[in-house]
């Protein structure tokens, strides 16, 4: 495998160079297109490998690529090279207007409003950019208005031979597709692939979506209108026909053939889509003539019915490589997020009349609730209370109907969950939600990432984390495979990671068996001392409130009927008829008779 | 004023036609998860096998009609089989692996049938004239079987235990299997029943316009558009929107200043869908009861 790995990128490099005087103009032709489709693949490993979003639309931006490369030649006159690296930067305002309302949407509204885009594109905008751009007057007929597009020249040098084209073309390649590996192996990277796995969780770690999502779409859009600017220029001229939804998902299929989780894939898939029409000009592959609609058509299906990893998975490129996490030196804790020094008379979290109904249902009923820096609430009650709806309602994943809520005073009952977190709400939720396609390192990494200065820092955060929550021997491990306590574990830590100063814990005892409930337990205790935020805490389990909670809010039908000391609320005769009565300890029972 | 009119009448009768391609995408969608984009392409074929046997050769209609309509259903049977595995993918998979199936039915009409254009004649002359507008027998029949086809099968699936079912298996397939309703089954006789709905279309249809390749496909327009403004559940409603899309497109086309722009009248019903799916408050997604 290693001495695989050895040859490997020799023999790649090798065959690159080799090509041109292997195969003379036409291999360099066939070279130049495989670098075209590799860009546009790679734009697809970026939006849809990591981010998750697909479109089905790819075909324009490479066709505005190529329209705005003969524009910038042709009528504004620069020179064919700049026209080339301007025309990509042309689509980036095109995408981000298509990309504004196409991303309120999401997974199979998003593939169909991009189907339609193209389709839009291809029977009109290319057209009319066509006749437009051609003056209307280079040839009305509609299949052969072709507007024409040079070479470029690089200084006095005319890369007018197809070889001398294939270099420039590689180089500028090369330097985009190690962008992309390079954004890959970075804390965006993996805030990307995160927001993939769980949007909302992304969202409630305080990381700006949307805003990524844009960027993907922008970035993907660029890397296809820059292989649309080689094309009009390799094929010395832009014609509508070329821009069709065929060739739309033909791009789409090969990225998916390569593989969308690694930018090898996007290569790999790239050189097959240039090379596999013109195999089926040679004797032996002489079957392929006329057949390309169907090995595209059958391989998509095959490789998502067997294989939707695409060949790279097939050859195991998209495993993750290992973080280098540093040594633990000195106490090192995660930072607090947002605004410090807050006013002492100032509660942290407060809670003013808060209502969430669902018709006529009321989830929770006018509760006010405030919680001071450093203080522990306990949040108790029976199934159905609401108690896991106001931790939604404060963290703003569903909108209250009444009330505010307010963080260090200033009222947040508006703003989205990214900015409550940035202003130091962090939550975990009752079943553990964390982003199963990234290590656990990958985890807290890409958690913390958005709320330190560099990457060091957040290196140093998720190595503390994982040595408090017992992590460290699955650091590079997949969530998926780790034993329940441990994901659990990791839910928690996760929450840490951006270094709340208010932490909302919707039960993180549930499931665990009592080995694992006392050493979380002990955890929670030791590092609420330490990192000193303010926890309201949804518990079960009485054992654990008495040990953390300074104080018991007891909440019934959405509706506070008690509040004080642990102990005073046990003693409580209404607490006690409403919930203590059915015993803590039984419902601990009957939880473990549920679970074996 | 008055030939806009008339060429509303005209595309609301053409849409209503088209509606069946609408009704056939929620069945599939509706009960197995997959916007199958493929009956397109499944339409052409048996349009072409119509061509072949009887405008080109000497089958009698209702032959070639039933081979037609036989061969659409075993192609949905056969794509039905082959995508089964990906029941439990996510619904983007599924509709890229229909796109895939889209590619390999066009290859077949491309290599049995060529890429030239051919026309295939009425199967039924005359008709209504209404002022300038002809409304042909064959439409109003078309548009007649889709109102019925629609009613009854919204009837199917709200009131008749495999009609429910046929929902259920979308929603939770792993409830539906625990219930005792045979998954695969319900799933392969949902699918060749929209794909004979796309057959019938596509033979009512394309003697209204140009027998290509491709044209069907791009046609499946409309029928997207209707569809996701019924919200993937409202069958009857998908046939009125229908009718409302092809009365809206014609309208807007006979104004002249349209014609002029290249594109923009074909281009109509993908607006209709970009605005429809950008407003709509509820996902595709959340119509199958997931988040």
């Amino acid at each position: 495998m290693a001495t695989c790995k050895h040859f490997a990128v020799p023999l790649v490099v090798g065959a690159v160079v080799a090509a041109p005087y292997l195969f003379g103009e036409y291999g360099s032709l066939i070279g130049s297109l495989a670098v075209i489709y590799s860009l546009v693949a790679l734009g697809y490993v970026v939006l849809t490998g990591w981010t998750g979003d697909v479109s089905l639309g790819q075909v324009v931006p490479y066709g505005l690529g190529a329209y705005a490369t003969f524009w910038l030649s042709h009528t504004v006159g620069l020179p064919v090279g700049l026209a080339i690296l301007l025309a990509p930067l042309l689509t980036v305002p095109i995408m981000v207007l298509c990309g504004l309302p196409a991303l309120r949407l999401r997974g199979l509204d998003l593939a169909i409003g991009t189907f339609a885009l193209a389709l839009v594109g291809q029977l009109m905008v290319f057209r009319s950019l066509g006749e437009w751009l051609s003056g209307g007057d280079i040839n009305p007929s509609f299949a052969r208005q072709v507007v024409p597009v040079g070479r470029p020249s690089v200084g006095p040098l005319a890369l007018h031979t197809n070889r001398s084209f294939y270099v420039a073309v590689v180089i500028l390649g090369g330097l985009a597709y190690l962008a992309v590996e390079l954004i890959g192996r970075s804390p965006t990277g993996r805030t990307l692939r995160a927001i993939r796995d769980d949007p909302i969780r992304a969202q409630v770690l305080g990381i700006s979506v949307g805003r990524y999502r844009l960027g993907a779409f922008v970035a993907a859009g660029a890397l296809a209108g820059l292989a649309g600017a080689f094309v009009a220029s390799l094929r010395q001229g832009v014609t509508p026909a070329t821009f069709n939804i065929f060739e739309s998902l033909n791009l789409l299929a090969v990225a998916i053939l390569g593989g969308l989780a690694t930018p090898r894939g996007a290569l790999l898939g790239g050189t097959l889509g240039a090379v596999m029409p013109e195999l089926s000009r040679f004797h032996t592959f002489h079957f392929l003539q006329g057949r390309l609609l169907f090995v595209y058509g059958a391989s998509l299906i095959a490789l998502l019915v067997f294989r939707p990893g695409g060949i790279a998975s097939l050859l195991r490129w998209d495993r993750q490589p290992p973080i280098p996490l540093p040594h633990l030196d000195g106490d090192v804790t995660a930072p607090a997020a947002g605004r410090s020094g807050s006013s002492a008379l100032d509660p942290l979290l407060e809670l003013d009349g808060l209502s969430v109904a669902y018709g006529a249902f009321k989830a929770v009923d006018e509760v006010s609730l405030r919680i001071e820096p450093e203080e522990t609430v306990a949040l108790i009650g029976p199934n159905g209370a609401g108690k896991s709806t106001l931790i939604d309602a404060v963290t703003g994943l569903i909108v209250p109907q009444n009330g505010r809520v307010l963080v260090d005073g200033r009222e947040v009952t508006g703003l989205p969950p990214q900015r409550r977190a940035g202003l130091g709400l962090g939550r975990t939720f009752q079943t553990a939600r964390v982003f199963p396609s990234l290590t656990v390192s990958g985890n807290l990494v890409a958690a913390a990432h958005h709320h330190v200065s560099d990457l060091g820092e957040s290196k140093r955060v998720a190595a503390r984390l994982l040595d408090d929550f017992d992590l460290t021997e699955y650091a590079e491990s997949l969530p998926p495979s780790l034993p329940f306590g441990s994901l659990r574990m990791l839910e928690v830590a996760l929450a840490w990671a951006p270094g709340p100063r208010i932490l909302l814990l919707d039960e993180p005892t549930a499931g665990m068996d009592p080995t694992d409930v006392e050493r979380l337990a002990v955890l929670l205790d030791r590092l609420k001392d330490r990192t000193q935020l303010a926890i309201l805490l949804v518990e079960h389990d009485m054992g654990v409130v008495r040990r953390l909670a300074d104080r018991v809010v007891v909440l019934d039908q959405g509706r506070v009927i008690a509040t004080g000391s642990p102990a005073d609320i046990a003693a409580d005769p209404a607490v006690v008829a409403s919930y203590l009565g059915t015993s803590a300890d039984r419902l601990r029972e009957e939880e473990t008779v549920r679970r074996a | 004023m008055d030939i806009f009119v008339q060429s509303a009448v005209y595309g609301a009768l053409l849409g209503v036609g088209q509606g069946l391609f609408a009704v056939a995408l929620i069945l599939t969608f509706r009960s197995t998860g997959f916007l199958n984009l493929s009956i397109g392409a499944v339409a052409t074929v048996s349009a072409y096998v119509v061509w072949d046997l009887w405008s080109k050769g000497s089958v009698p209609l209702a032959v070639a009609m039933l081979v037609a309509l036989i061969a659409a259903a075993v192609l949905g049977l056969v794509t039905e089989r082959v995508l089964r595995p990906l029941r439990s993918s996510s619904v983007v998979v599924k509709l890229v692996a229909t796109l895939g199936a889209m590619l390999v039915v066009q290859f077949l009409v491309t290599t049995v049938w060529g890429t030239e254009e051919s026309f295939l004649p009425l199967f039924i002359s005359g008709g209504l004239q209404m002022g300038r507008v002809p409304l042909p027998w064959q439409q109003i029949i078309l548009a007649g079987g889709t109102v019925a086809s629609a009613v009854a099968l919204q009837v199917w699936v709200r009131r008749t235990t495999t009609g429910i079912a046929s929902l259920a298996l979308a929603e939770d397939a792993g409830a539906a299997r625990a219930l005792g309703i045979p998954l695969g089954r319900v799933s392969a006789a949902v699918w060749a029943l929209s794909a004979l709905l796309a057959g019938i279309a596509g033979l009512g249809l394309s003697s209204f316009g140009i027998l290509n390749n491709t044209e069907m496909t791009l046609s499946m327009v409309t029928a997207l558009a209707a569809a996701l403004i019924a919200g993937f559940e409202n069958i009857p409603l998908a046939v009125v929107a229908a009718a409302g899309a092809g009365a809206f497109t014609a309208a807007i086309s006979s104004i002249s200043s349209v014609s002029h722009v290249a594109g923009l009248k074909e281009s109509l019903g993908f607006m209709v869908v970009l605005a429809v799916i950008v407003l709509r408050p509820k996902s595709l997604g959340q119509t199958l009861g997931r988040a």
